[in-house]
């Protein structure tokens, strides 16, 4: 693992990250942390000469070129998972469960992506309507993590029949490294993926490139992680980008939502309306979650981004003064600010089939659906995942999940939300399994024993 | 009764049998017509409608585009068609054919005739208590017809309670359409069986006015031929009241008032206007009141049942929102501007969250009188329900909650999301020239987010919601 370039403050991060996994009482963990103790002395006080170093050259006409590098391999693996939000997170889960040797990558240093980092802990669409009644097409690794919630003290509220229930951020980060480390996948955090490995030879069949894993950017440089297949739940389409799929931007919403606090001290007059911004509940008293909205831009353009990360905040500042301006209302402050901003839709690859809102409206069904994804206040039909619309046209073993999944834009509104993205994730998941076991490429994953097998993971499929 | 007496029994049978097939022609047609109207194929339901020369006609002089519309439903239209100018051309041969053999009503009042004489013969004379003011009823009858038949000339004079109401077969499918409401039809056979029977057909009904106008020329022809006898032409002129001179003065002097009675109904009229949204189809509402025939085919005819018909008993005791139905507005109107709507189709979006299909003319179609007409199905983009309004204080994202609905679910793409830097929102935005008012936005918006006392939030869904999205009537420069 690379531990003799290991410097203290990587030491420290990985000993934080032991020690939070440690809590999770898991005997791999506690192996993996007693690795670390042993191999302490070893990489502290270790000199750098700096003749390794292989910096992006300036050259003379003014153009930056990165010089030709060798990667260093950080890991092999049968499923490589790209992104930990809820679809990434419930992809690694469900292909672990099938005895494959599962990676999990994420860029920040807990899971559950814009469901926890980005404070969206609102489960909003996973109950349809058919005729009269109420039906819960969120099932599967969703429903367990919903159900493993309500075990947890301050998880989730609002778990009602026909009702949309709301997480709290930190328990669901807990959650999510319980039952990653219960799974047994290995997992690489604070490594932001950059590019794709592809394979010299294309696909004999298809004649399209093949996708041999990743490669993620850490402290020490990119390093590539290899695996049979690879699963993009990254959301802006970090690895199938530079892949080489086909895929749309888009520009959409984005926010950044935040918590306040001592709303339980606050003593509304009788008759008064409460202020406008005092947002949703959280299962946290006296805590609520305020969402927005924000303008439709580019959320991979870092120029935009930063712009709106200081236009939000300041907005954000602007909202809680009028909160506590409103008489009663003085005590409630700001907990925290979401650290991950809320982009909604980026990227989106163009499938073997997009999803369309007309088709979602008239209940088009697939053959080869690997999961039914709800309406936002259950008042519409479920509307079927075919798994082509997580395959990219043009290259192989690459397939994605979540917000990324092929669909037209507004289609793409209704399946982003998380419930929708668990769904894909598990379905994903399970696929990349299946398709490293038989050894096929993504594509010719045989869909009777992937809805067999998610049937298995008490997935719902219509 | 003595003549026939006098007559030979060959003569008196052959009468008999005569008698005999003609009345079960006529109950066989009634009976045709009630199954028709009764039976679950529409387009029969919706060509018998077109039968009665009233409505027949005025669909053809008022509008060719209306006509062809009816036609449209193939070949069960060409045979309403030929159907309908067969009975026109024996109306102008044999005198109220109509009423004589196809209308049910006609078959009704003679009924009530036949039990009448034979049960209170002499009480009351033939014309019993109303002979004296017989002529007069006549007059307000053919005043009456006189005011809605130029409608495609000066809707703004029509009548705001069309004749067309009285036609006998939209009677017959105002009241088949809803049987508990079938006092019309009461009214009338009680009106034709103790007051007078005849009552109705010669001094009331506008289709049977209509029939004596198609007459009129074979009476004049045969005046003067001068082949009719004496004391005929007397019996002609005392059945026939409109034809007579004196009939015709007083006719003039009513149409004369006309005027004053129009402007202060197209007043009431306008008044009512803001407040109810007609089915597409319909630009004036005094142009629709004078068309509207009270049918209540629309109605029945609408696939998505986002139509209901006006009644004395609408809006009482309604809990329905009023932003997406009338009926709390239709509490409030005074009996009269009751008297009036009563019997129209409005648009009530409440019901089972429905909204106007996009690819659907059916209510147009069913319109036997072209109060509501659309040429093609682009044209409910002209003559819109509506048009959706926004309220930024009860919209979801107003409260920093996540919705886009209004903007997935309009079936025209006439909502988009537009981002506000001032109110650091982004809000939906209707176009004005793509909304039709449909009101899918409307029934689908979840409402503004209601906070209970301890500061939960409750789910959209509540029955009480307040909706970000309401229909609105168009302003009038758009219409015209």
């Amino acid at each position: 693992m690379f531990l003799s370039e290991l410097t203290r403050r990587d030491l420290l991060k990985t000993f934080a990250f032991g020690a939070a996994t440690f809590s999770a009482s898991s005997l791999k963990t506690q192996s993996t942390l007693a690795d670390f103790v042993s191999q302490k002395d070893k990489t502290v006080g270790e000199l750098h000469d700096g003749s390794n170093a292989n910096p992006v050259k300036l050259l003379a006409e003014g153009q930056i070129v990165r010089p030709q590098l060798s990667l260093p391999k950080i890991s092999e693996t049968d499923v490589l998972v790209v992104g930990g939000g809820p679809a990434g997170c419930c992809a690694a889960i469900a292909a672990a469960r099938l005895g494959l040797k599962t990676t999990l990558v994420e860029r920040y240093g807990h899971f559950g992506g814009l469901a926890t980092g980005g404070l969206v802990v609102h489960i909003l669409g996973h109950w349809t309507r058919e005729g009269d009644k109420k039906v819960q097409v969120t099932q599967g690794l969703g429903e367990e993590m919903m159900k493993r919630l309500e075990g947890l003290p301050n998880g989730i509220v609002n778990r009602e029949f026909g009702r949309n229930p709301t997480l709290d951020a930190e328990t669901y980060k807990y959650l999510l490294v319980e039952m990653i480390t219960e799974a047994n996948v290995e997992v690489f955090l604070h490594s932001w993926a950059i590019d794709a490995i592809v394979d010299d030879a294309p696909d004999s069949t298809t004649g399209n490139p093949v996708v041999r894993g990743a490669v993620i950017q850490t402290k020490l440089g990119p390093q590539a992680i290899l695996a049979k297949q690879t699963i993009d739940t990254t959301g802006d389409g970090d690895v199938f980008v530079p892949a080489g799929a086909t895929h749309t931007q888009r520009l959409y919403n984005i926010g950044l939502p935040y918590r306040i606090g001592n709303l339980d001290r606050a003593k509304p007059q009788e008759g008064q309306k409460p202020p406008r911004h005092l947002g949703d509940v959280t299962p946290v008293p006296g805590v609520r979650w305020v969402n927005m909205t924000g303008p439709s831009l580019d959320g991979v353009d870092v120029k935009t981004l930063s712009k709106l990360e200081l236009s939000h905040r300041k907005q954000i500042w602007k909202q809680i003064q009028e909160v506590r301006n409103t008489p009663g209302y003085e005590e409630v402050f700001l907990m925290e600010t979401a650290p991950q901003i809320g982009v909604r839709i980026t990227r989106v690859i163009e499938g073997e089939e997009t999803l369309t809102l007309e088709n979602a409206k008239a209940g088009k069904k697939y053959d080869d659906c690997v999961g039914i994804g709800g309406a936002w206040h259950g008042d519409h039909l479920g509307w079927q995942i075919p798994y082509r619309s997580l395959v990219p046209r043009n290259v192989e073993n690459i397939i994605t999940a979540g917000r990324s999944l092929s669909a037209e834009p507004l289609m793409s509104d209704v399946v982003r939300v998380i419930p929708n993205c668990w769904v894909s994730g598990h379905a994903a998941g399970v696929a990349a399994a299946l398709a490293a076991k038989d050894g096929v490429i993504a594509r010719n994953v045989s869909i009777p024993d992937v809805q067999k097998a998610l049937l298995d993971q008490k997935a719902y499929l219509g | 009764m003595d003549n026939e007496k006098k007559l030979n029994s060959s003569n008196v049978r052959r009468r008999q049998i005569v008698k005999a097939v003609i009345w079960s022609v006529r109950f066989g047609i009634f009976s045709i017509i009630i199954a028709a109207f009764l039976g679950s194929v529409s387009v029969v339901s919706r060509a018998t409608v077109h039968l009665s020369p009233l409505l027949f006609l005025s669909g053809t002089f008022q509008n060719s585009e209306t006509q062809s519309s009816s036609n449209a439903s193939g070949l069960i239209g060409a045979i309403t068609t030929s159907a309908a100018s067969l009975i026109i051309l024996l109306c102008l041969l044999k005198k109220r054919f109509f009423c004589r053999f196809v209308c049910p009503l006609g078959l009704c009042v003679d009924v009530a005739a036949n039990i009448r004489r034979k049960t209170f013969r002499t009480r009351f004379g033939r014309y019993g208590l109303v002979f004296s003011h017989r002529r007069f009823f006549a007059f307000f009858s053919f005043f009456w017809f006189c005011s809605t038949a130029p409608l495609l000339f000066f809707p703004e004079v029509a009548s705001p309670i069309s004749a067309f109401a009285f036609d006998p077969m939209a009677i017959l499918s105002q009241t088949l359409n809803s049987l508990p409401k079938a006092t019309p039809l009461l009214l009338i056979f009680l009106i034709c069986f103790l007051i007078s029977p005849y009552f109705w057909r010669f001094q009331f009904c506008p289709c049977g006015a209509v029939q004596e106008l198609l007459y009129l020329p074979k009476t004049f022809v045969q005046k003067s031929l001068k082949h009719i006898k004496k004391e005929r032409l007397h019996e002609e002129k005392t059945q026939s009241s409109i034809a007579s001179r004196r009939n015709f003065w007083a006719m003039v002097g009513i149409l004369s008032l006309s005027p004053t009675i129009a402007v202060s109904i197209k007043k009431r009229g306008l008044s009512l206007k803001k407040f109810f949204f007609r089915p597409p189809g319909v630009t004036r509402e005094s142009e629709f009141l004078a068309k509207c025939a009270r049918c209540g085919r629309c109605v029945k005819a609408c696939p998505n049942e986002i139509l209901t018909l006006v009644n004395f008993s609408n809006g009482v005791n309604s809990s329905s929102e009023e932003s997406v139905s009338p009926k709390g507005e239709l509490a409030n109107l005074s009996l009269l501007d009751k008297a009036i709507l009563v019997g129209t189709p409005i648009v009530d979006f409440a019901r089972g969250a429905q909204f106007c299909e996009k690819d659907c003319d059916v209510c147009s179609q069913a319109c036997p009188t072209g109060a509501i007409f659309l040429a093609d199905i682009a044209d409910k983009k002209v003559k819109s329900i509506g048009i959706a309004k926004f309220e930024m204080e009860h919209c979801m994202l107003y409260y920093e909650q996540e919705c886009s609905i209004c903007r997935r679910e309009c079936p025209y793409g006439a909502i988009d999301l537009v981002w506000l830097e001032e109110e650091y929102l982004e809000l939906p935005t209707i176009d004005e020239n793509i909304c039709v008012g449909c009101g899918r936005c409307v029934v689908t918006c979840p409402g503004e987010p209601i906070f209970l006392n301890d500061g939960e939030y409750v789910d959209p869904g509540a029955t009480t919601r307040v909706r970000a999205l309401s229909i609105v009537k168009k302003s009038q420069e758009r219409i015209n």
